[in-house]
């Protein structure tokens, strides 16, 4: 896996912040894409290019980053998505991995636990992509579909 | 709304926009010392770099203004829920609402931003005394802010400390006034209107002047007021 291959998405309404850190991701060789709120998050997610990895901010104004998880894994559940917060206690943390996010920073981060986290969740993500193809060509199609389908938990 | 819910509710908000500001901080500083960094590996050429870095550093400094703030109120919120026992300044029962407006604007701009309700302070040239403490106030204003947050904010509060004189009485007040335009500007000022601290019959404080929340002469262009009585000045 080389930097090229991850697409980032950048979503936090902290403008400075996210332009900076992409700035600094690009240094490194990862091409990341930046939204400032939920909606703009959610078209890129559903046009064009969709991103293999979305790093949110939990706590935008209008649409929030709970809506926008729920949103992504709607859209496509194999995106992975990282929550970077200045605000969760352990209920956000929990409520957000019960929704489906991959891991859990808190702001402000080291770089580098970032990159750590982006590059365990792309290589889970393809890990669950070789998974589900293997049980597809034997024909375990509805564990395939398992593997790869969007879990809510907090639908239950 | 009791003493340690108000405390809570602003320490929460501040602290998510301390947090903020330090991961700016971080980013810029960061950058700067990656751009440094491979200028000293030979990777390009650092002089054409200089003006993002002083850029980002220029960015990190007032970001770090932006943090003295939160922690200057931060401090000021936590010196008046302990009476000044530590001896940061205020007695327990006396404040400048200019202060606490100043440092209620700050720390509530996070969780105002969410709420789609922005508050600008608008301090009186000279201190506005209270009777009171500062937490007092500080519960006060955020009851004002919740009525507006309540019916979907979109608005923009601005609180602008006052004496007000009736019959030989000084008081101390907070003039709310609602300046915004927007689409839901009737719901908050319906909130308002409703709001049990604009009231005028308040427990214990009859003898008040009776004024209502009103707006103020001239039509919308002036604006919408509102008056927070606080308590009596010196």
């Amino acid at each position: 896996m080389t930097a090229q291959d991850v697409k980032i998405l950048l979503v936090d309404d902290e403008v400075q912040f996210v332009d900076t850190l992409s700035e600094r991701l690009a240094m490194r060789g990862f091409t990341a894409q930046v939204a400032y709120d939920g909606p703009a998050a959610l078209a890129k997610v559903r046009e064009g290019t969709p991103p293999d990895v979305i790093v949110l901010d939990l706590r935008m104004p209008g649409m929030d980053g709970f809506e926008v998880l729920r949103g992504v894994k709607k859209i496509n559940p194999q995106i992975q998505v990282i929550i970077l917060t200045g605000h969760g206690g352990d209920a956000e943390e929990v409520a957000a991995f019960r929704m489906g996010a991959y891991s859990f920073l808190k702001k402000p981060m080291d770089i580098d636990e970032l990159l750590g986290s982006i590059r365990m969740a792309f290589r889970d993500r393809l890990e669950n992509a070789m998974v589900a193809a293997s049980l597809a060509e034997q024909g375990d199609f509805a564990s395939a579909q398992e593997v790869m389908a969007e879990k809510d938990l907090l639908k239950d | 709304m009791t003493n340690e819910e108000c405390m809570g509710r602003l320490v929460v908000s501040a602290t998510h926009d301390l947090r903020n500001a330090l991961a700016v901080i971080r980013e810029c500083a960061g950058l700067s010392e990656d751009m440094l960094r491979m200028a000293a590996e030979g990777k390009g050429d650092v002089n054409a770099r200089v003006p993002r870095m002083l850029e980002a550093l220029a960015q990190a400094q007032a970001q770090v203004r932006r943090g003295a703030a939160l922690a200057e109120s931060m401090g000021h919120l936590a010196n008046s829920a302990s009476g000044g026992a530590d001896g940061g300044g205020s007695p327990a029962n006396r404040c400048d609402l200019n202060r606490v407006v100043e440092d209620f604007c700050v720390m509530i701009a996070r969780r105002g931003k969410a709420c789609a309700l922005e508050t600008e302070a608008c301090p009186a040239p000279e201190p506005v005394m209270a009777a009171t403490s500062a937490l007092d106030v500080f519960r006060d204003l955020l009851d004002v802010f919740d009525a507006c947050a309540a019916v979907g904010g979109g608005a923009h509060l601005r609180l602008a400390p006052t004496v007000l004189k009736s019959a030989g009485i000084s008081t101390g007040a907070v003039a709310c006034e609602v300046v915004s335009h927007g689409e839901n500007t009737d719901m908050v000022l319906a909130a308002l209107t409703s709001c049990p601290l604009l009231r005028p019959a308040r427990s214990g404080r009859d003898s008040w002047p009776h004024w209502l929340s009103r707006l103020v002469p001239g039509g919308q262009e002036a604006g919408r007021r509102f008056v927070l009585p606080v308590n009596t000045a010196e």
